[in-house]
């Protein structure tokens, strides 16, 4: 037994959970080890100090009325979680009515777009010229003669001086782009790429059948170092990850964070009843619903931030 | 055992004669647990009565091939970590005198279950320092070291109780006992209770 197996196997010992073979290898390093023999002898001290500890007793009179007690709560967390339930249903109607208003908004914008585009494809709009692709017609044998493209009156001297006939459609007709409003700040997308990388981590272990996969030691290892690189990030990002609204992903952080110690820490590969543990802790907290969630939500979040842009070309 | 089952399914049942006995017969274990974890009266009260509240709203996924006990212990567990998740750390300044020192509120000791006589002369102070030296130690590992220690709960159950790797588990435990030790060093010479 080595100076380290003896250390991990120490609180066993301790406790006295080891088996007969192990019990006796650990012992065997601890009488010719003076270091494993001392720390061992100082847990042994610490635990049994331990044994000082006393809880206090509060008495037959709390005993007799604990149940009282606890019925009383019970009514009280009843009749506040009646009020709250009937406030969440009040708030879920707004909150619908908002939605369905923004649904109504997104589609009217798009109905507008999308009969704007393809006006703009069938007829030419006032202040637009037809520039044909006549020029080098040896070169640009793919085009069709019949190819149009849809340029304002003031480019078309300009653009044809510079970079000579235009070789794709232009982009003059599009709304004007949104620029700084999508670009999300870089915490952000920092922790969204987190996320898509700790759900990729995850959907591999969750997907493993320790029955048919045979993952090789090499790409088991793998995922351990990346389940540790992503465990010492989380760290970094939530002190990154300032309060108010990022709370809800600081959480998912937090909780991705534990899982993924989970995996690194993870002792063997064929270690099958901890990484069923793992499954099924990802499972009971619907780990993988939230991330949905999270990515549904920032995918709302920046159609939101993008729909203003299109109402302002409206206007 | 049977008992139990059966007072289970009468709860499950609906009976709330059913619900005042299961408490009856629980509310010392869980508190004490709750005590073990909390380290203080008003939260060990309020932790227990929050497990309680849970059991009769989650009675009707019980399995019936599980122990009441188990299952008991391992939502007691649980909340506690759930609520030290959601909760700001609370600090506590060593020096203030601890709740249940004076014994005006709780007059009678109840010994932890692995003491033997021969430790209950032991002196307050050093009743107090090995209760510093606990809370001293991040819920997870003090979640540990209490099942363990106090409770006799093996490291396997525990490793599935808290939904963590036996490995983790372990690791936890032994940082636990070293922490626990550095903490209790410092006061080796004045109480020389240690060795």
């Amino acid at each position: 037994m080595t100076h380290e197996s003896a250390q991990q196997y120490m609180v066993e010992a301790l406790y006295g959970e080891l088996d007969a073979a192990h019990a006796h290898e650990f012992e065997a390093h601890v009488s010719s080890c003076a270091e494993c023999a001392s720390l061992y002898e100082e847990m042994r001290a610490t635990t049994a100090a331990m044994n000082d500890r006393r809880r206090p007793d509060p008495g037959e009179a709390y005993w007799n009325q604990y149940y009282a007690r606890l019925e009383a709560r019970m009514q009280r967390e009843t009749t506040v979680v009646d009020n709250a339930r009937i406030t969440a249903r009040r708030r879920s109607y707004v909150s619908w009515g908002y939605r369905v208003a923004a649904a109504v908004a997104v589609l009217a914008a798009g109905v507008w777009l999308g009969r704007s585009t393809m006006n703009n494809t069938t007829s030419t709009q006032p202040g637009t010229q037809v520039a044909r692709n006549t020029a080098q017609p040896e070169t640009n044998n793919s085009l069709s003669p019949d190819t149009t493209h849809l340029v304002p009156d003031d480019n078309v001297s300009a653009r044809n001086k510079d970079h000579g006939p235009m070789d794709g459609p232009s982009r003059s007709t599009e709304p004007p782009r949104s620029g700084g409003g999508v670009q999300l700040a870089s915490v952000d997308v920092r922790a969204r790429d987190y996320i898509d990388r700790s759900q990729v981590l995850l959907l591999e272990l969750v997907n493993t059948n320790p029955d048919t996969t045979r993952a090789g030691e090499g790409e088991y290892r793998a995922q351990q170092m990346r389940a540790k690189a992503l465990v010492r990030e989380a760290s970094t990002l939530r002190d990154d990850l300032p309060g108010g609204d990022n709370r809800r992903l600081r959480e998912l952080v937090t909780e991705l964070q534990l899982v993924l110690r989970e995996i690194a820490n993870l002792e063997s590969q064929n270690d099958q009843k901890a990484v069923q543990i793992i499954r099924n802790r990802v499972d009971r907290e619907g780990v993988l619903l939230k991330i949905d969630v999270e990515q549904m939500r920032d995918q709302n979040d920046t159609t939101k931030k993008a729909t203003p842009k299109r109402d302002g070309a409206i206007d | 055992m049977q008992d139990e089952r059966e007072l289970v399914q009468r709860i499950q049942a609906g009976d709330a004669s059913a619900f005042r006995e299961f408490v009856r017969l629980h509310q010392r274990d869980v508190y004490g647990l709750a005590y073990d974890l909390c380290g203080n009266h008003h939260d060990a009260e309020d932790l227990s009565q929050e497990v309680f509240i849970k059991v009769h709203r989650g009675i009707g996924s019980f399995r019936s091939d599980a122990k009441p006990g188990s299952w008991l212990y391992r939502i007691t567990m649980n909340t506690f970590l759930d609520s030290k998740r959601r909760k700001p750390v609370h600090l506590v300044s060593l020096d203030a005198p601890r709740e249940g020192e004076s014994g005006a509120d709780h007059p009678v000791d109840m010994p932890a279950p692995t003491a033997g006589p021969d430790r209950v002369t032991h002196s307050a102070q050093v009743r107090a320092d090995v209760d510093a030296a606990l809370d001293a130690l991040s819920s997870q590992e003090r979640t540990v070291f209490v099942m363990r220690h106090y409770h006799d709960m093996p490291i396997r159950d525990i490793s599935s109780s808290l939904s963590l790797a036996e490995g983790t588990v372990k690791s936890m435990l032994f940082r636990s006992v070293r922490k626990l030790r550095d903490r209790l060093s410092q006061y080796e010479g004045e109480a020389g209770d240690l060795a």
